[in-house]
């Protein structure tokens, strides 16, 4: 439990009827439902409190909140007793005073008294009340029957469970319960008997536990710990900043000792993620100081060459007269560029503007193409923008939630949270996805429909959804009249209702029985409030860009955008997608999405420059390995990507990388990417940035540093440095400058400042002129294209079929405990969850090839093979097979192929025909 | 398969993918040419039309009159 944040006791009630009352002598007006303790805590009249914690509903154990209400017998629990009209009440009294301390002495009686060796020492609750309580003896002896034998628990990796420490205050259960929704534990026994257990009795390792540090969080005393504080002891000072995992973007407090990181709390006033964690954001940040960081550049003239170690002058200057000796050679479109999504907006920027403007060419590209390209494409063509149109939030207001191609409890768990205490409140639950992901069935929490549709079929099924709509009659004429293109909406709604896209004609393609697509599709348009959630399950697939538009059709003729609780809202993978893809990354945008050939903005951006832009766009990430392939493009700059890892089709990354005669990495790892690098560049882990992360629902989050960068330098110093060596200086002085100029040139940043951020914490885009503090929710008046646009969507089966050859389906995911291509959470404890890709197979395909639970296999396609381990699983049908990509030794993307999305060429990773048979291990 | 050779079979799938899926509404051949002056390449639209003078029938004939339209 950190004592830093203030704590008002209960939750805040949100109702618009106010009550009056007095406390202490203090008046105050509070919303109806408020409890004593928070209006108190509201002026600061604190009451001493153990089990009551203001993100957990009152529980009303502990006794020591005990207040007096004049005219009312007893002493009432202030956690539990909601404030009434003209209610007088009085928190310290000799009676209070005397109750409380005789119920301190009982918790003391059994506790440890050992507060000056203890690690919790200064950042003890319990210690605090038996101060705030005026306790200054313990009657009893310890002698007694008492619980300071009790074991510790010290099997999971990041926190300890020590027995002998807890009060039974039932925080901890509570917090896994209401704020994770994992229901991992329990309080086991009764009476004195009363003890914290996992649901299952095991150690905490061993149980359903997720370390989201939820129960840590909550735990009023050292029972429940962070070994890093037992090892460091209690921090000393703390900076504010932002994780740098997925796209939820969770707000921190990085908590220090001097220059040492001993922790990362969750910031309650976080907006993203309001005080909850997960267990990469809040324990796995170890890689930051992992003995394989590299802080020094490093050059080589051949790829097959040692390493040297070089100043940062040699290694910009070797960087920049080689991209030069290759524009002189090949042209000025033979070198280009790959801007990453777990760097700050700043850093991007600078990159991408390097690549226009001192490179001359538009060969910029992102890691955001291969994973939520077609987002952009799709939500522009129909609503205007590439965004989410929701805050995370919204989701509370949502009364049927379909989530299609994600998996928010593994992918966005702190989102995956939220959106779990909304099903948990009712909300009903529709899931699109080939596996029985952990929210089709989970405690507390059961999809109504699960539509376990086909590898690829995705456009096939929303279509058939859209086809019950409006040949139901469910459209929502008024808000299509109102708000879209009335004619696009006609085209659209003719060939919806054609019988080919009915869900029975697509039963035999989709897998998915008729009358289950029905159901979801009334319970979507009859919702009241329907919200589409989705992930790279949508967009990574041939018709990804197609499948985006579907949804956005299916959203607009339900009249399902522009209010809390609706939406259609991508869950980005990492950290910065969002902002990435915001800034000006892809080939053919500037920042603010607009295209390269509108001489308007070009002229914006040629005059701010002082140079003239190309209007003609440049070369993707694909477009540019296969001219490396062809001996055209022979010169890239890697910012934060391993693309030798995460790109599809793995040798042909490798023959293109291996073709180029400058590849300058810059990462914080010699990653996969690095062995075909002619010029390593340490990067800055996020501790050591300062700038700014865009998360998914468009929310501009503050970076700032925790530690100086290990290399000296910071990576947008280092952009601007090979810039200027290119002979085009980029005379920033701070990352602040380079966002004032964002700022200037692009319209929804307009009003974003580090000053501003500084000021009100965060906000999200747009933010200008109309919308000084942001804008949580989009298009509530008019779509940012004015009308949204209706786009015919016809299901294209893709080129990549299952035969007799390669007869199952390869899809490919992500998992709680790892991140992306593993760079970071491989080096750290996380790996104790998963220290290997294992590729799930149905019982019957196992059956049928001889693979029994943990068999080694091989897994082939048409374009590689690889080597994991199998392990039998009925959460995928029968034909389907699934992994994961976290490890290098696997190579998953060996097997994926080069198919890609047609519009926006996103590659097809979630479906490879393949083939597994049994194999004698990893290196057979 | 020369790197040449192999940056060309892509470019046929991808131009025969996009006339595939554009939306079959209005003049599909505008679509597509409107689709290849957005995203591709000066010099991959010269070696799309190279093809196309080459050996068309590898593509549709959407991608052949888009490149006409793009000329």
């Amino acid at each position: 439990m950190t004592i830093f944040e203030r704590d008002l006791g209960t939750p805040a009630m949100m109702g618009d009827k106010q009550v009056s009352v007095t406390i202490d002598g203090m008046p105050i007006t509070v919303p109806e439902g408020t409890s004593i303790m928070r209006a108190a805590a509201l002026l600061d009249a604190s009451i001493p409190k153990l089990c009551a914690t203001d993100n957990l509903e009152a529980f009303g154990s502990c006794r020591l909140c005990l207040v007096e209400v004049e005219g009312r017998p007893g002493t009432p629990a202030s956690c539990t007793t909601p404030c009434q009209e003209g209610m007088v009440v009085n928190t310290q009294t000799p009676r209070l005073d005397k109750l409380r301390k005789g119920v301190m002495e009982l918790y003391i009686s059994d506790h440890p008294l050992d507060c000056l060796t203890c690690s919790a020492n200064g950042d003890c609750e319990l210690q605090d009340m038996a101060g705030a309580v005026g306790l200054r003896e313990v009657r009893y002896s310890d002698e007694g029957e008492n619980h300071l034998a009790a074991s510790k628990d010290e099997s999971n990796p990041y926190f300890t469970f020590d027995a002998s420490k807890c009060i039974v205050c039932s925080r901890c259960v509570r917090a896994c319960s209401e704020v994770q929704g994992t229901f991992a534990l329990t309080i086991a026994g009764r009476g004195f008997e009363s003890a914290v257990s996992t649901a299952q009795n095991t150690d905490f390792l061993s149980s359903d536990c997720v370390s989201c540090g939820a129960c840590v969080q909550a735990c009023p005393t050292a029972t429940l710990q962070e070994k890093s504080v037992i090892d460091k002891g209690v921090p000393s000072r703390k900076v504010k900043t932002t994780c740098a995992y997925c796209g939820v973007g969770c707000s921190f407090t990085a908590e220090l000792r001097g220059d040492e990181l001993v922790r990362m709390v969750p910031d309650k006033q976080g907006g993203a993620n309001a005080g909850h964690s997960c267990v990469k954001g809040r324990f796995a940040w170890g890689y930051a100081n992992h003995e394989d960081r590299i802080t020094d550049p490093m050059i080589r003239d051949s790829i097959s060459d040692e390493w040297r170690v070089v100043s940062w002058e040699e290694a910009i200057q070797f960087a920049a007269t080689r991209l030069k000796q290759i524009q002189a050679g090949h042209g000025v479109d033979a070198i280009g560029g790959i801007t990453s999504s777990r760097c700050t907006n700043e850093e991007v920027y600078v990159v991408q503007k390097m690549v226009r403007a001192a490179f001359g060419t538009n060969n910029v590209d992102t890691c955001a193409r291969v994973c939520h390209s077609p987002t952009g494409y799709g939500l522009k063509q129909t609503f205007g923008t590439s965004a989410g149109t929701q805050d995370f939030a919204s989701v509370q207001d949502a009364d049927v939630i379909l989530v299609i191609g994600a998996n928010p409890t593994d992918a966005h768990p702190v989102f995956g949270s939220r959106m779990k205490r909304r099903l948990r409140e009712g909300a009903e639950l529709i899931v699109i996805d080939p596996r029985a992901i952990d929210l089709v069935r989970s405690p507390h929490v059961s999809a109504q429909h699960h539509l376990q549709l086909r590898p690829g079929t995705n456009v096939a099924v929303v279509n058939a959804m859209a086809h019950v709509v409006v040949t139901e009659g469910w459209v929502a004429r008024e808000f299509v009249n109102e708000r879209c293109d009335v004619e696009s909406f006609k085209a659209w709604e003719r060939f919806i209702a054609l019988p080919e896209n009915s869900p029975e004609a697509l039963e035999q393609v989709t897998g998915v029985p008729a009358t289950a697509v029905r159901r979801a599709a009334e319970a979507y348009a009859q919702a009241g409030n329907g919200a589409i959630y989705y992930g790279l399950g949508v967009t990574e697939h041939s018709q990804g860009s197609t499948m985006v538009m579907a949804m956005a059709n299916l959203a607009m003729a339900t009249g399902n955008i522009g209010r809390p609780g609706v939406g259609v809202n991508p869950l980005r993978g990492q950290n910065n997608v969002q902002g990435s893809c915001d800034m000006g990354s892809f080939p053919h945008e500037f920042a603010g999405y607009r295209h390269v050939s509108d001489d308007s903005a070009r002229g914006l951006f040629d005059t701010a420059w002082g140079v003239s832009l190309r209007g003609d766009p440049g070369m993707r990430i694909p477009n540019m390995l296969d001219a490396a392939v062809a001996g055209k493009f022979r010169g890239l700059y890697v910012q934060g990507e391993d693309i030798a890892q995460s790109d599809p089709n793995i040798h042909h990354v490798e023959a293109a990388l291996k073709a180029m005669d400058c590849v300058i990495v810059q990462d914080l790892f010699l990653n996969e990417t690095a062995r075909f690098a002619h010029v390593f560049l340490p990067g800055t882990s996020f501790l050591e940035k300062d700038g700014t992360f865009t998360n998914a629902e468009r929310r501009i989050n503050r970076v700032r540093p925790v530690v100086p960068p290990l290399s000296g330098m910071s990576e947008w110093g280092v952009t601007c440095a090979i810039s200027e060596a290119m002979g085009y200086p980029m005379p920033y002085n701070t990352a602040a400058e380079i966002m004032d100029e964002i700022a200037r040139l692009t319209p929804t940043f307009a009003g974003v400042s580090f000053g501003l951020l500084d000021e009100v914490g965060s906000v999200q885009w747009p933010c200008n002129g109309d919308a000084p503090l942001g804008t949580p929710i989009m298009h509530e008046q008019r779509f940012v294209r004015g009308e949204g646009q209706f786009v015919t969507t016809p299901y294209v089966p893709t080129d990549e079929r299952s035969t007799r050859k390669y007869p199952l389906l390869l899809t490919t995911g992500r998992i709680l405990s790892q991140y992306n291509v593993g760079a970071q959470t491989r080096r750290t404890q996380n790996t104790v969850w998963h220290a290997e890709d294992i590729l799930d197979i149905h019982a019957a395909d196992a059956e049928a090839r001889g693979v029994a639970d943990g068999d080694w296999i091989e897994i082939s396609s048409r374009v590689g093979s690889t080597r994991m381990r199998a392990r039998l699983s009925d959460d995928i049908p029968a034909g389907v097979v699934y992994t994961t990509f976290h490890h290098p030794v696997s190579g998953t993307n060996v097997i994926t192929t080069d198919n890609s999305d047609w519009a926006t060429n996103c590659p097809e990773y979630k479906v490879t025909a393949v083939e597994v048979r049994p194999s004698m291990g990893a290196g057979s | 398969m020369s790197g040449v050779v192999e940056q060309d079979a892509r470019l046929v799938v991808m131009a025969n993918q996009i006339a595939n899926n554009v939306p079959p509404v209005g003049d599909v051949s505008e679509q597509v040419a409107e689709h290849l002056r957005k995203f591709w390449t000066d010099a991959m639209r010269a070696d799309l039309e190279r093809i196309t003078e080459q050996s068309s029938d590898q593509l549709r004939e959407e991608v052949i009159a888009a490149v006409a339209l793009l000329a």
